[in-house]
């Protein structure tokens, strides 16, 4: 089961610029080690030395943070899209 | 046209000076439209630091096609810092396909600071998104500069900024109170 999975700009260099790939997986962690077979070097960018996702590194199954669902358990069926939203923050404040 | 020059700074002045260095960062292409609107919300967030979100098409030359104003989350502090709720960039990159655009980076400002990416930008920084800062102060006096950040140097690289006038193009949405 192919499932549409939606790449930010910051990672599309591992997928020739592509925006949007497809990839198979019955679960959120079995689609992302496809993702790494497909795309290799995404599992650095997703995962730490620990082998947790990044902390930031969003993921979302439809319009749900997986973190609120299963986390890399959480089961995908036929349509359900993934993306990958980077955690975006900053600001002229010092470090705390 | 106004094309801004491209030189390279790696932060603040409360970090260290990069040494001068020849290296493409690309062009981010904006209307004159958008450029007043973001500046005009650092104006009114003022003295918080405001964000949004860049749609529009990626690669060396980045053509932003629309701005929108974002919640700034931020728990330590919108003082001096900003953080977007990534629903809000997952909302805009959706909306965004049906004109077949994507996130091509984010916008946010400086009360009082120059537009210049900080330590702490630098820390959160992504490479391949366009990062505009605006300067502004309590004088409402505004300057925008665009950032890209290139992993290998672990630096940003300034972005000429070129300004094209096509009304037609601009589109400003604010998708969050302006009060932040």
């Amino acid at each position: 089961m192919s499932l549409r999975v939606r790449i930010p700009t910051p990672l599309q260099t591992l997928t020739a610029g592509k925006s949007e790939v497809q990839v198979s997986g019955s679960n959120l962690r079995e689609l992302l080690a496809a993702l790494e077979t497909s795309f290799p070097g995404m599992r650095n960018r997703l995962y730490d030395e620990q082998g947790q996702l990044r902390r930031f590194v969003n993921v979302y199954v439809n319009d749900q943070d997986v973190r609120f669902l299963s986390g890399e358990d959480t089961a995908l069926g036929e349509g359900d899209e993934v993306s990958i939203i980077p955690a975006i923050a900053g600001g002229q404040g010092v470090e705390r | 046209m106004i094309r801004c020059e491209e030189r390279v700074v790696s932060a603040t002045e409360d970090a260290p000076q990069a040494e001068p260095q020849e290296q493409r960062a690309g062009v981010c292409v904006v209307s004159a439209d958008q450029l007043a609107q973001i500046e005009d919300h650092a104006k009114a967030t003022y003295p918080d630091e405001c964000c949004g979100v860049l749609i529009g098409t990626p690669g060396e030359r980045v053509v932003v096609a629309s701005v929108h104003a974002a919640t700034n989350r931020s728990v330590d502090g919108k003082r001096d810092r900003y953080e977007i709720d990534p629903e809000e960039i997952l909302h805009l990159a959706h909306a965004g396909e049906k004109e077949e655009h994507e996130v091509v980076g984010f916008y946010h400002s400086h009360p009082d600071h120059p537009p210049a990416p900080s330590p702490t930008d630098v820390a959160r920084a992504w490479p391949a998104y366009a990062y505009l800062i605006i300067a502004v102060d309590a004088r409402e006096r505004a300057e925008t500069r665009a950032w890209v950040y290139d992993e290998d140097s672990k630096r940003f690289h300034e972005q000429a900024i070129v300004v094209e006038h096509d009304p037609s193009s601009a589109s400003y949405n604010l998708a969050s109170d302006l009060g932040n």
